[in-house]
C-alpha cells in the first residue's frame, strides 16, 4: 500500500504543478503580448504599427501592417510629417498657418494662395452650392465667436449673431484663378476648413501610403473618422462601429468596408451644456446656432474621405429627409442618419455595407 | 502512525494542493480574458500603461502637463476617467469613466490622452467613428 501511494501522489502533485507552471507562463505571456502593443507592435500575425500623434485640434492613430517593421515604421512617421504639412496650410487655429495668414489679410486686399489652398476652397465651395448652403466654410469668425471646446465657450445672443447669418456667407469669397488670390468682401468672413481639412489630410495620407507599399492594409484613424486602407490582413472587410449618440462609450451598429472610408458627425464630439441645454459645435449657417434638424448622427461611407467629411457635416445641418434625398442622388456614397429618438435612417445602397445595429 | 492514517493525510495534502490549484487558475484566466489596460499619452507619447482589470482599489494619479497644467485621473477596477483637470473646457472631465476602446478620453488643452485597449472588443472591431 505505502509504496503504491508515494509514486502516484507524486505523479499528481507534479501534473498540479505542470498545469499551475502553464497557467503562469500563459499570463505572463498575455501581459507582455499588451507591453508590445503598447510600443506598437504585434507580432503574432504579421506585424502591425500603430502610431498616435495630434494634429488638427484631435487625436490622430495611424495602423500599418506588413512584413517589414522598418519600412512601416518609416511610412507611418512620413505619414505624420505630411499630416504637419497639411496643418500648416488649412488650420484656422495655427496663427502661422496660411489660411490664418488669408484670413488676416483677405478683407483688404486679394491675397496669393497655395495650389493645395486654392484646391480645398475651391472643393468646399462646390459642397457648398451641393448642399444649397448648408456647408459653409465662410462662417469661421462665428465659430471663433461661440469658442465652443474653448476657454472663452458661453451661449450667444441672437445680436451677436445676426451680422454674420445676413451676410452673402460663401458669396463673399471672391476667388481669381488665374492670380490665385483670393479676396473677402466682408470683414465679418474667414474661413473655416475644419469641415474638409481632415478628410483632405485622410486622402492624401492614404494616397502617399499607397505609393510606398507594395501591399498597403491599415486604417487611418483622423479624430473618430476612419479611412481604411485595403483588406484586412486575412482578406475580410474591415468591421467599423458606429458610436451611439446617446451613449458614447456605446457602439449605436457596425458597417463592414473595404477599401473605403467612414465619417461621422456627431453633437457628442465637442460641447458645452448650460441651463439643461446642449450646444454642440456643428453650427447652423442660416441660424448660427448648433444646428437642430433632428439628426444627432450623420454617418457617411464613400471613397473620398473630404467628401465624406463634408457631407457628413452637411447631413446633419440639412436633417434626414433633406441629407436622403442628397445621398441617394449622388454615386459612390451612402449614409445612416440616426435621428433625436435613436432611430436609424439609412441611404438606398447602404445594404452593401451590411448595415446591422446592436 | 499508521498506513492508513499516513494515506487520509496525504490524500487531504493533496487535495487541498489541486483545490488550491484550481482556484488560482481560475482567477488567473478570469483576470486574464477580461484583460483591460489603459494607456496613458502626453504629447503623443505613452507615460504610462495600467492593468485596469489587475486594479481592485480606487486610486488617483495627477499627471503635469509640461506647460503648467494638470489631470486628476482615477483609476477604478476595469475603467479609467479624469476626475479634476486645470483645462478652461471640462471636455475630459465630461467624457466620464471609459472601459473599451470605443472612444478615448482626451484633454486637448494638456494634450493628454487616455485610451483603453480591451482584448474583448478589439476582436469584433477594427476602428470606431465618432
Amino acid at each position: 500500500m505505502k509504496s503504491r501511494i508515494k509514486p502516484a501522489a507524486a505523479a499528481i502533485i507534479l501534473v498540479i504543478i505542470a498545469v499551475v507552471c502553464t497557467a503562469i507562463a500563459r499570463k505572463i505571456q498575455k501581459n507582455t503580448y499588451m507591453g508590445e502593443a503598447s510600443e506598437g507592435y504585434d507580432k503574432s500575425r504579421d506585424i502591425k504599427y500603430s502610431l498616435t500623434e495630434e494634429h488638427f485640434g484631435t487625436i490622430l492613430t495611424i495602423t500599418l501592417y506588413g512584413s517589414d517593421e522598418e519600412r512601416l515604421k518609416k511610412v507611418t512617421e512620413k505619414s505624420f510629417d505630411e499630416c504637419e504639412r497639411l496643418e500648416n496650410i488649412f488650420s484656422a487655429k495655427l496663427s502661422d498657418s496660411e489660411l490664418s495668414r488669408l484670413n488676416r489679410n483677405a478683407a483688404d486686399k486679394p491675397v496669393k494662395v497655395s495650389d493645395e489652398l486654392m484646391y480645398l476652397i475651391k472643393k468646399a465651395l462646390s459642397y457648398n452650392r451641393l448642399s444649397e448652403g448648408a456647408l459653409d466654410i465662410s462662417i469661421g469668425g462665428l465659430i471663433n465667436l461661440w469658442g465652443i471646446g474653448s476657454e472663452k465657450q458661453r451661449v450667444l445672443d441672437i445680436e451677436e449673431i445676426t451680422p454674420y447669418i445676413n451676410g452673402d456667407g460663401c458669396g463673399s469669397i471672391i476667388i481669381d484663378e488665374e492670380d490665385s488670390t483670393v479676396f473677402y468682401s466682408s470683414d465679418l468672413v474667414k474661413i473655416d476648413l475644419g469641415a474638409v481639412a481632415k478628410g483632405y489630410a485622410a486622402d492624401s495620407i492614404k494616397e502617399y501610403i499607397c505609393d510606398s507599399m507594395e501591399t498597403p492594409c491599415g486604417i487611418l484613424d483622423f479624430g473618430g473618422n476612419i479611412m481604411t486602407i485595403g483588406q484586412k490582413t486575412d482578406g475580410s472587410s474591415w468591421n467599423i462601429g458606429i458610436t451611439n449618440p446617446n451613449n458614447p462609450s456605446q457602439v449605436y451598429g457596425v458597417v463592414s468596408v473595404k477599401d473605403m472610408c467612414v465619417v461621422t458627425s456627431g453633437n457628442y464630439e465637442r460641447y458645452f451644456i448650460e441651463n439643461g441645454v446642449r450646444y454642440h459645435h456643428i453650427l447652423n449657417p442660416f441660424t448660427g446656432y448648433p444646428a437642430d434638424a433632428g439628426i444627432i448622427s450623420a454617418t457617411i461611407i464613400g471613397s473620398n474621405s473630404m467628401e465624406c467629411d463634408a457631407l457628413s457635416t452637411a447631413c446633419y445641418i440639412l436633417g434626414v429627409d433633406k441629407s436622403l434625398e442628397l445621398i441617394d442622388g449622388m454615386e459612390g456614397v451612402e449614409a445612416v442618419f440616426i435621428d433625436n429618438d435613436g432611430n436609424a435612417h439609412t441611404s438606398k445602397g447602404m445594404s452593401k455595407y451590411n448595415f446591422v445595429k446592436r | 502512525m499508521s498506513l492508513k492514517k499516513r494515506a487520509i493525510i496525504l490524500t487531504a495534502v493533496i487535495a487541498a494542493v489541486t483545490a488550491g490549484s484550481i482556484l488560482c487558475i481560475i482567477y488567473m484566466y478570469k483576470t486574464a480574458d477580461t484583460g483591460a489596460y489603459a494607456y496613458i499619452y502626453q504629447n503623443d507619447r505613452i507615460i504610462q500603461t495600467i492593468d485596469l482589470s489587475g486594479t481592485h482599489d480606487t486610486y488617483r494619479i495627477t499627471v503635469e502637463a509640461p506647460e503648467g497644467g494638470y489631470n486628476v485621473i482615477e483609476v477604478r477596477q476595469g475603467s479609467i476617467g479624469v476626475v479634476e483637470a486645470s483645462c478652461p473646457d471640462g471636455l475630459c472631465m465630461n467624457m466620464g469613466f471609459i472601459d473599451n476602446s470605443l472612444m478615448p478620453v482626451t484633454c486637448l488643452p494638456n494634450h493628454l490622452v487616455i485610451k483603453v485597449i480591451d482584448e474583448e472588443d478589439d476582436k469584433e472591431l477594427d476602428g470606431v467613428v465618432y
